[in-house]
């Protein structure tokens, strides 16, 4: 009997029928490299993500992500805008958190103009921005069991998200594209019944993630496709730039709301959950008890809303910040949304770079999965929870 | 560290500080383009500045005076940041890399490359990230017109200002 050995790449010696054996010794078996492409249409990818993979096996062993797709250029459009009109500019990108953004838009502008917004203003802020993050993270919690085969959370979560934007159409006219920040403040006060509403809501929601812990996070199908897998440790999450509950996932309670407090941040007690293994169960861990939090903070809101007006007095007829540059941040839904604005005195900005955490936690997805196998794959990328418009603004 | 401590210890530590500048409690310096890498290496392994965190690095287009090189860092354990800004010549808009010295610097520079055109030598992969590959031009640049723009100034009614609220 013959032995041949294994090539490495090309044809197997021998035409058809004449019948080779091979011997395989030891634990490696060379196969030839494969190039698979994941996206851009892909349920796990939320948008238009395309992943380049190249296999070894059933093992990757590079993943580039290509990224664009959805690329609409936010940076040069803002430039020839009002900063009225750059804030229902800045919701779009980020569908999931479009509060979160509008703000640090207003954020920016407020502070290079040296602008005091009224307090009642702060507080509702606050509050939006805090159900905004419930919504968004609300999502991922359906979505990243409906990618791993539960279908239930994702029905869940989209009765409850229902429910919240109702909400927020009450106050701010719209479902998804809030609109609601001014330069200064608010576009106007909350309506009647919404407070009560709201509260109905905290204890509904609260109540409800009950569910959801009894289906996922509870759940020993769920624990063996995620325990353990795309870990990511927390040195390398700051190296990538990787903020928001991910960054947290791996054990760094970087959280802008706790360490520079913005808004009345510094006025309401929350925690900031962080996981200890940086997994991909860990991560979505994180996500869940950021809801809770976000539902504290809510609450406290309630109880310390102060009345007045939600604008100032006297708004100048044109917005023009002074000569000057300034860094913004926040905590947005899914990490740290900030705006480098450079003003040069006049109506429109002369460069307004949008940091988006989406891009930068993207980028660090070739890190994750490597050497990651590929029936894993779906289990690392969702739980690097993204919105595709976040990536390529 | 506050802004007017990491100013002056940067200027003490390195000797590549040009000039520096604190405004909304935010710090900028400014450093020559040889010194680029050698001050942010520093500014990773320095034991008192300890920026582990790259928060973005993007440029600014100051027309006659070339590109302003923006680079914000953060310190997830001290709780500081950093704008360090380098000027780059218009029609030799070049600086060494940065993706050697942290890891998210690979994207942010691919970005600011295919939109204003500032080379980074010694990337690894410098090929267009967000705009399709045939794409020509660098948008980003104030030279790049917005044709919509162009052909009609404003296609609303009223400006903003305006409009009675």
């Amino acid at each position: 009997m013959s032995v041949t050995e294994l090539p490495t790449a090309g044809m197997l010696p021998g035409g058809p029928g004449e019948g080779v054996q091979v011997v395989i010794a030891g634990d490696e078996f060379p196969t030839q490299e494969m190039t698979l492409s994941i996206g851009p249409q892909h349920p796990s990818t939320h948008g238009v993500l395309r992943v380049v993979l190249t296999l070894d096996g059933e093992r990757i062993d590079t993943a580039t992500p290509v990224i664009g797709y959805m690329h609409r250029a936010f940076d040069k459009l803002s430039e020839v805008r009002d900063y009225r009109q750059i804030i229902a500019l800045s919701n779009r990108h980020d569908w999931l958190s479009a509060f979160g953004n509008e703000l640090g838009v207003a954020l920016a502008t407020e502070r290079l103009m040296g602008l005091e917004v009224p307090e009642r203003a702060q507080w509702i802020r606050m509050l939006m921005a805090e159900w905004n993050r419930v919504l968004n993270h609300l999502m991922f919690l359906g979505s990243f069991g409906l990618e791993l085969g539960a279908m239930t959370p994702m029905f869940y979560a989209f009765r409850e998200r229902e429910d919240i934007q109702t909400l927020m159409e009450m106050a701010t006219g719209a479902r998804m594209h809030f609109t609601y920040c001014r330069v200064g403040g608010l576009k106007e006060d909350l309506p009647k019944g919404f407070l009560l509403y709201s509260e109905v809501l905290v204890k509904r929601i609260r109540h409800r993630l009950l569910d959801y812990a009894g289906l996922l996070l509870g759940n020993e199908i769920f624990k063996k496709r995620t325990v353990g897998i795309g870990v990511l440790p927390g040195e390398v999450a700051k190296s990538y730039g990787v903020t928001g509950p991910i960054l947290h996932a791996s054990g760094v309670a970087e959280d802008s709301r706790k360490t520079e407090p913005y808004l009345k941040y510094s006025e309401v007690e929350f925690e900031v959950p962080v996981g200890e293994h940086g997994d991909s169960f860990d991560r979505f861990n994180v996500l869940y008890h950021r809801i809770e939090e976000s539902l504290k903070i809510i609450e406290q809101v309630h109880d310390k809303l102060p009345p007045g007006p939600v604008m100032p007095g006297k708004m100048p007829k044109y917005l023009k910040p002074p000569e000057g540059w300034t860094y913004v941040r926040t905590e947005n839904s899914l990490g740290e949304t900030g705006y480098y604005l450079v003003s040069r005195g006049e109506t429109t900005p002369w460069r307004l770079k949008m940091r988006t955490p989406s891009f930068h936690n993207v980028s660090m997805i070739p890190y994750l999965l490597k050497g990651v196998l590929l029936p894993d794959l779906i289990a690392v990328l969702g739980s690097v929870f993204f919105v595709v418009g976040d990536v390529d603004r | 560290m506050t802004p007017d401590e990491i100013a002056s210890h940067l200027t003490e530590a390195t000797g590549a500080i040009e000039r520096s500048e604190v405004a909304h409690g935010e710090v900028s310096v400014w450093v020559p383009n040889d010194k680029w890498v050698e001050v942010a290496t520093h500014l990773r392994d320095c034991g008192r500045c300890h920026f582990d965190f790259p928060t973005f690095l993007t440029a600014v287009d100051m027309e006659d005076q070339g590109f302003e090189i923006v680079l914000h860092m953060y310190s997830v354990r001290r709780q500081h940041h950093v704008n360090v800004k380098t000027q780059v010549a218009r029609d030799a808009a070049r600086l060494p890399t940065l993706s050697g010295v942290w890891n998210g610097m690979n994207w942010c520079e691919r970005e600011t490359w295919e939109l204003f055109g500032v080379d980074f030598i010694g990337h690894p992969n410098l090929v267009k990230l967000l705009l399709p590959v045939e794409f020509e031009g660098f948008p980003l640049r104030k030279d790049f017109l917005l044709m919509t723009r162009e052909a009609k100034e404003w296609p609303g009614m009223k400006e903003p200002a305006e409009v009675e609220h």
